[in-house]
């Protein structure tokens, strides 16, 4: 089994899931105006009251702190959004809450958080999110779509937080257009599993004797909530991915019947109509790389501004070439933000190689220490780079 | 691929799994080794020619890698005085890291 899929599978999980520990993991509750005195703090608004003092909230804003504020906060979510165009980053890192319920879970699991350094569950950040993108009114129409769909709104707001409304959500509103789906719900849970679950979905599959690759698939597709008649629907639109996959030894054909001619009927509509393009699915697999990326990168906190943006248009460019998949982004910057959270004595000296990673500005070989690998980057076979040394040396060419 | 047995005998990747990287903006070098170095290493040497690369333990003790460094990474090698060394554990958790001289031969 291709072994970025595979890294793909794992890092984008837990990079998803870690996200909520890494945005809300406070330095703990305090006021405003306490934040306020500390560079990149991440500032809990408890009170509404406070948020009227909003001052401070703004100038801890201002140095790119971490707001969340409660309802009627909308102030700081728009002093959040302000400083951050101000500093040019691509994001900033708001979440206001208007949900009573949410608002209480959330301030619980601050609390717990602090207390315990668990992580909260991104199910009481989403609607936050949601919200927040409401309340700027940046994303409206798509706002009631994410609260419809509970696996694509993880991603998609994860996007509006990290990469910008815009970028990831137009590749999901045109994976909806090209599938032809109305129900916009559908088309989330659908860009959601072939945008980001797709590696894990497909490892699963190559776990499995090869004639039942294909039923192994569909299934966790199903357990996804997409029926037989959604995922057929949607492949139709993409026989890319189904050529992928059957290259996998994943062939659909006889798991999905009916995809064949699916296939040939939307090819035929498209080409009458001319209206097919490949621009849109490299564009919205961009996207979703990039939400993702940038949730691995934001978890740095050094990683921001324009360095940010060009990690961003760099593995951007790379996937929409075709020089890497997505899974090899993830697993390169998630590895190096590791390293970069759990080792800050030693961040400095790598913070330098976690940038030229992500730009693609790295040469190597491995032995698959850091699993990091790409472009330039070649395994250590003794075959292809390394003439025995020792016993059995013979010098290799000048 | 594995280390260790694929490797020549008494050379460092044959103990070990060892990942080098430079930069192609400033050709800074990285090492990354999964394992334990149970001697002090003092020092790196690289001799262009072979393009053979030594890790030196204690001034006296030079272990080959076991790898000639691949054409890619050779010349960046070969312009660099230090190497970031980094250890990562057989969890591959983060061990340890410090920036080691390199001398070219």
């Amino acid at each position: 089994m291709p072994a970025p899929l595979v890294a793909g599978a794992y890092y984008l999980g837990s990079a998803i899931l870690s996200w909520g520990a890494r945005a809300l993991v406070a330095t703990g509750l305090r006021s405003a105006a306490t934040a306020a005195t500390t560079t990149a703090a991440r500032v809990v608004v408890t009170e509404a009251a406070e948020v009227a003092a909003g001052a401070a909230v703004r100038q801890a804003a201002a140095t790119g702190a971490r707001v969340v504020a409660r309802e009627g906060a909308e102030e700081v979510v728009e002093a959040g959004a302000k400083a951050a165009a101000v500093r040019g980053l691509s994001a900033f890192d708001a979440v206001a809450l208007n949900s009573a319920k949410t608002q209480m879970a959330l301030t619980g699991y601050v609390v717990a958080d602090v207390a315990t350094g668990n992580a909260i569950t991104r199910d009481y950040l989403l609607p936050g999110v949601i919200s927040t993108a409401e309340t700027l009114g940046r994303i409206p129409l798509v706002g009631s779509w994410l609260q419809s769909s509970a696996l694509s709104a993880g991603d998609f707001a994860l996007g509006v937080l990290s990469y910008g409304a815009d970028t990831a959500v137009e590749g999901a509103a045109q994976i909806a257009e090209r599938a032809g789906f109305e129900d916009q719900a559908v088309a989330g849970r659908l860009a959601y599993a072939f945008g980001t679950r797709l590696p894990m979905i497909v490892a699963k599959a190559m776990a499995a004797p090869e004639a039942e690759r294909a039923n192994v698939f569909v299934s966790e597709m199903e357990d996804g909530g997409i029926s037989q008649a959604e995922m057929t629907k949607y492949l139709s639109a993409y026989p890319d991915k189904v050529e992928m996959l059957r290259a996998r030894g994943v062939r659909l054909s006889t798991a999905l019947p009916g995809l064949d001619a699916a296939i040939a009927a939307r090819a035929a509509s498209a080409a009458v109509s001319n209206t097919s393009s490949s621009s849109t699915i490299t564009s919205a697999t961009a996207a979703f790389g990039a939400v993702a990326l940038s949730d691995v990168l934001r978890g740095t906190d050094n990683l921001k501004g324009e360095p940010l943006k060009i990690a961003f248009d760099r593995v951007g460019s790379l996937v929409d070439n075709g020089e890497v998949n997505l899974g090899w982004g993830f697993g390169i910057v998630r590895w190096v933000a590791e390293k970069l959270g759990d080792w800050p004595l030693v961040g400095d000296l790598i913070r330098g190689f976690a940038m030229d990673i992500a730009r693609g500005q790295v040469v190597g070989m491995t032995t698959g220490v850091t699993g990091i690998n790409g472009p330039g980057i070649v395994a250590a076979t003794p075959a292809m780079h390394a003439p025995a040394i020792g016993p059995n040396y013979a010098p290799a060419p000048a | 691929m594995t280390a260790f047995e694929d490797f020549p005998a008494g050379s460092i990747l044959s103990e070990m799994k060892v990942d080098i990287f430079a930069s192609k903006r400033n050709g800074d070098i990285n090492l990354f080794y999964a394992g334990e170095l149970f001697k002090i290493l003092t020092h790196f040497e690289y001799r262009p020619q072979t393009r053979e690369f030594f890790f030196v333990f204690e001034e006296t003790l030079r272990v080959p890698l076991g790898a000639y460094l691949t054409d890619d990474l050779a010349p960046y090698v070969a312009k660099a005085d230090k190497v970031g060394v980094f250890q990562i554990t057989l969890e591959g958790q983060p061990g340890e890291g410090r920036i080691v001289p390199l001398k070219i031969l």
